[in-house]
Parts: structure tokens; C-alpha cells; sequence
């Protein structure tokens, strides 16, 4: 269930990223290059993400000797909560367009 | 700016003093050096970003460990220097300030003593009409360096386990043994170890820091906790305290000062002063000493190092607790090595009376 705050406009950036593949696993630095965030602000993102249960991690095993990855795509929540951000941006789209502000 | 030397005056410390507490500090090395097995080292794999990244994840809570792990080997993929560095540096500053600063209530107290005490200092710049000398800049510059360096410290050891209650208990009788021997007075805050006896000084410096030290160590049986314990305590000590002295040097002009020398320049050298007093002499006193206590005190207990191992920062869950029955017992060099140095540092300490 999404909780009351809002996200910030890089978590946003975020989920929409994952979104456009929902069904893909994606890496943590696979992310944050495609994003454009620092890794210092990719992580808590994530954190905040899965707390918030828009985002499921799973562990992808390493070859012997090296550390497992983490991987990361959106609950069925999470995308619903994208397709909710699209429909509230459609809506607010209409009335610039009825006033042609749509800037075309 | 003062010279070294006034900074030393006020401190009440000579070289003797200084290369006793040098001294204590090798001996503490030494224990420490037996503490640690050959396992604790970092392996060739480890680079430094590696390294730096281990240390940050020690500072998540036990429910968050997992995404430390999660950077690690996110890490452990990626190629090119530049690359690695940039992604662990920005994972350290997103775990040391990013992060919830927690226990909220004293990383709040701290927060408020370095806000205060840069607010004091301000005020003090602009009455006494300190901006016009530029050394006065650099000398602010250092005192806010110094002070934003104890926040973020005291962010780092507020967050170990086991920690925050025995240090901010050794901060507080810090600095009420300051305040005290300042007999409560502006003058004492401005120069504390000169306004009372000659035995103020050894109190300071040794007696509370090894109080600390051994009182960390002996309540948790970890010289690590007790480590730990000692260096938030000269920090938090070392805020409270830099706050009532700013503001003591504010309320009486800078207190005494060398004939010729106007208010400002007194205000500057007492500012100075007590920054370099509060924020890096004496904690950095406590530190050294309190760090032998809390190593001697655990090695005298014979901990078992298993249970020790969980305060250690890259500590994960997955390490097998069999590498914890490795403590190497201390040898007679290694004895007679650590009894001549706390001789020597004694002796040195004596003859700086």
C-alpha cells in the first residue's frame, strides 16, 4: 500500500525507469547510470522503495569467491502506482489542452 | 593567531606531556596489534574502495545490513578506478549523511552545541570586527572544520552498537570535570587547566580518559565498544564544551591578555584557543588514552574475541564465529615492549609536573 508522503521527483524518476521493462530484474549501478542519480541517492531511493513495498529485491549468486548481486524490478503495486502517476499527468494535460496551452 | 606555543600554555601541556601520551598511544598499539589475527586484515581483493564501503556498512542497523551487502557486490562488478571510487564514495556519504541520523535525541543535542557554538562565533566575528584580519578567516575556517568533523563523528559512533549510552555518559563527566575546575567562571572556560592546581592537569588528561576507557571496556568486555566509547565521549565532551567556551570568551572580551595585544586580537587568540582546546587537544588526549584503557582493560579480562567480533564494522552475519577462538595470547616481548612504554610515558609525564 503506498503511504502518505509523496515521492521525490528522483524516486519517481526511479520507478519509472524500472517501468518501462516491468518484468526485468535490474542491477543497483545498471540503475543509477541509467537515471543519472549517485549511488549515495540510488540507495535510499531503494530502501524507501521497497519499504514502501513498490519494489521486490531478490539475490542473483555470484560466481565462487565473489559477493551475490542484488537485483531489483516493481510489485505489482509499484506499477500501479505508475500507471496512477500516468492518469494523474493525463488529467492535468486536459484542461491545457482544452485552453491550448499544450504548447504545440 | 596564536602561535602553537600559546595553544600549548593553555592546555597546561608541555612536549613531555605530549610524548607521554605518544607513548601511551604506542603501547596501546601494540595490544591492539595482538587483538587482531591475520583474518581481520583485508585481503588483496579488498581495495580501498572496498575497504571504505565494509567501514560505512558497519554503521547500518541489523535490518539494513542486507542493502550494505547489496552496494558491495554492486561494487565488486564494476571496472575502472574512477568508476569504483566515485560509486563507494557516494555510498559512504549517503550512509554516514544521508542516512537517519539516530539516537535522534542526543545526535540532536550535538547538532545544537555545533549550531550554537557557529552562532556564538559568528556574533563574536561581527561585534569585535574580526573580518578585517584574513588570518581571522583562516582561523574560521578551521574552527568550522573542526566542528562539522566532530558532528559527522559523532554521527558515525552514535550509530555502533552498544555505544551511545557509555559515551555520552564518559561526554558528560568530561565535561563536568571541566566546568568544574573552571570553577564555574568565564575566566576558567577561557583557560580551564590553569585556574585550579597543578593535579588538574594529570586529571584531565589521564585520570578521566582512562575512567572511560576501562569503564567502556569493562561494562561491554569489548575493548572495541570501549574504544568506541572513549572517542563520542572527548567528541560530545568536546562540542558542549567549545559552545560554553565561545560563548565565555564573548562574555568577558577574550579574558586576559599580553600587553599591547587590543580586544580583537585577544578575542581571535581565545577563540582559537579554546577551539583547539575543546575540539582537538584534549579530545585527542581522551582518545589516545582511553583507547589504551579500553585495549588493556579487554586483554586483561581475556574476552572471548567471538563475542567481541560482532562490534566490528565489517562484520557480517555470515562470518563464522570458529575464526573468533584465534585471539593470540600476548607475549613476553610483547609485554615488556607495552610495560616500557607506559613506564616511560609515566616517567616523561612526571617530569613535565
Amino acid at each position: 500500500m503506498v503511504g502518505p508522503r509523496a515521492l521525490s521527483p528522483q524516486a519517481i524518476e526511479v520507478i519509472r525507469a524500472l517501468a518501462t521493462d516491468p518484468a526485468r530484474w535490474r542491477y543497483g549501478y545498471d540503475l543509477a547510470t541509467e537515471v543519472n542519480l549517485k549511488s549515495g541517492s540510488l540507495y535510499p531511493i531503494l530502501i524507501r522503495l521497497a519499504d514502501r513495498e513498490l519494489l521486490e529485491t531478490s539475490w542473483e549468486p555470484g560466481p565462487p569467491g565473489r559477493p551475490p548481486r542484488h537485483l531489483y524490478r516493481l510489485t505489482t503495486t509499484g506499477r500501479k502506482y505508475v500507471d496512477a502517476l500516468d492518469l494523474a499527468r493525463a488529467e492535468r494535460s486536459v484542461p491545457r489542452r482544452r485552453l491550448g496551452l499544450s504548447g504545440a | 593567531m596564536p602561535s602553537d606555543l600559546a595553544v600549548l600554555e593553555v592546555v597546561g601541556a608541555g612536549p613531555f606531556t605530549v610524548l607521554a601520551i605518544l607513548l601511551l598511544g604506542v603501547a596501546g598499539a601494540v595490544l591492539w596489534s595482538r587483538e587482531h589475527t591475520p583474518q581481520d586484515m583485508p585481503s588483496a581483493a579488498d581495495d580501498i574502495p572496498i575497504q571504505l564501503l565494509k567501514w560505512a556498512i558497519g554503521l547500518l542497523p541489523a535490518d539494513r545490513v542486507d542493502w550494505g551487502q547489496a552496494m558491495l557486490g554492486e561494487l565488486d562488478r564494476i571496472d575502472g578506478d574512477s568508476n569504483r571510487w566515485r560509486f563507494a564514495l557516494g555510498c559512504v556519504a549517503g550512509l554516514v549523511l544521508v542516512s537517519p541520523w539516530r539516537p535522534v535525541g542526543p545526535m540532536a543535542t550535538l547538532a545544537a552545541a555545533a549550531l550554537g557554538s557557529t552562532v556564538v562565533l559568528s556574533v563574536g566575528f561581527v561585534h569585535f570586527g574580526l573580518a578585517t584580519d584574513p588570518l581571522n578567516w583562516v582561523m574560521l575556517a578551521i574552527m568550522a572544520a573542526l566542528v562539522m568533523g566532530s558532528v559527522v563523528a559523532a554521527n558515525v559512533l552514535l550509530r555502533r552498537p552498544g555505544v551511545a549510552h557509555r559515551g555520552l555518559a564518559g561526554g558528560v563527566v568530561i565535561a563536568a570535570m571541566w566546568l568544574a575546575f573552571s570553577r564555574f567562571t568565564f575566566a576558567g572556560l577561557v583557560s580551564p587547566i590553569n585556574s585550579v592546581g597543578a593535579w588538574s592537569d594529570p586529571a584531565l588528561l589521564i585520570a578521566v580518559p582512562v575512567a572511560i576507557g576501562v569503564g567502556g571496556a569493562w561494562r561491554s568486555r569489548s575493548a572495541i565498544v570501549g574504544r568506541r566509547a572513549a572517542r563520542l565521549a572527548r567528541v560530545s565532551a568536546g562540542l558542549v564544551m567549545f559552545l560554553v567556551s565561545t560563548v565565555a570568551v564573548v562574555a568577558i572580551d577574550g579574558g586576559p591578555r599580553d600587553p599591547g595585544v587590543g580586544v580583537a586580537g585577544g578575542v581571535s587568540e581565545a577563540f582559537f584557543n579554546v577551539a583547539v582546546l575543546a575540539l582537538l587537544v584534549l579530545p585527542m588526549a581522551t582518545a589516545t588514552i582511553g583507547w589504551v584503557a579500553a585495549t588493556a582493560t579487554a586483554r586483561l579480562r581475556q574476552p572471548d574475541l567471538g563475542w567481541d567480533r560482532q562490534f566490528m564494522s565489517t562484520q557480517t552475519a555470515a562470518e563464522p564465529a570458529a575464526q573468533a577462538s584465534q585471539i593470540r595470547p600476548i607475549g613476553l616481548r610483547h609485554r615488556a615492549a607495552v610495560a616500557v612504554a607506559v613506564v616511560m610515558a609515566v616517567t616523561l609525564f612526571l617530569l613535565a609536573r
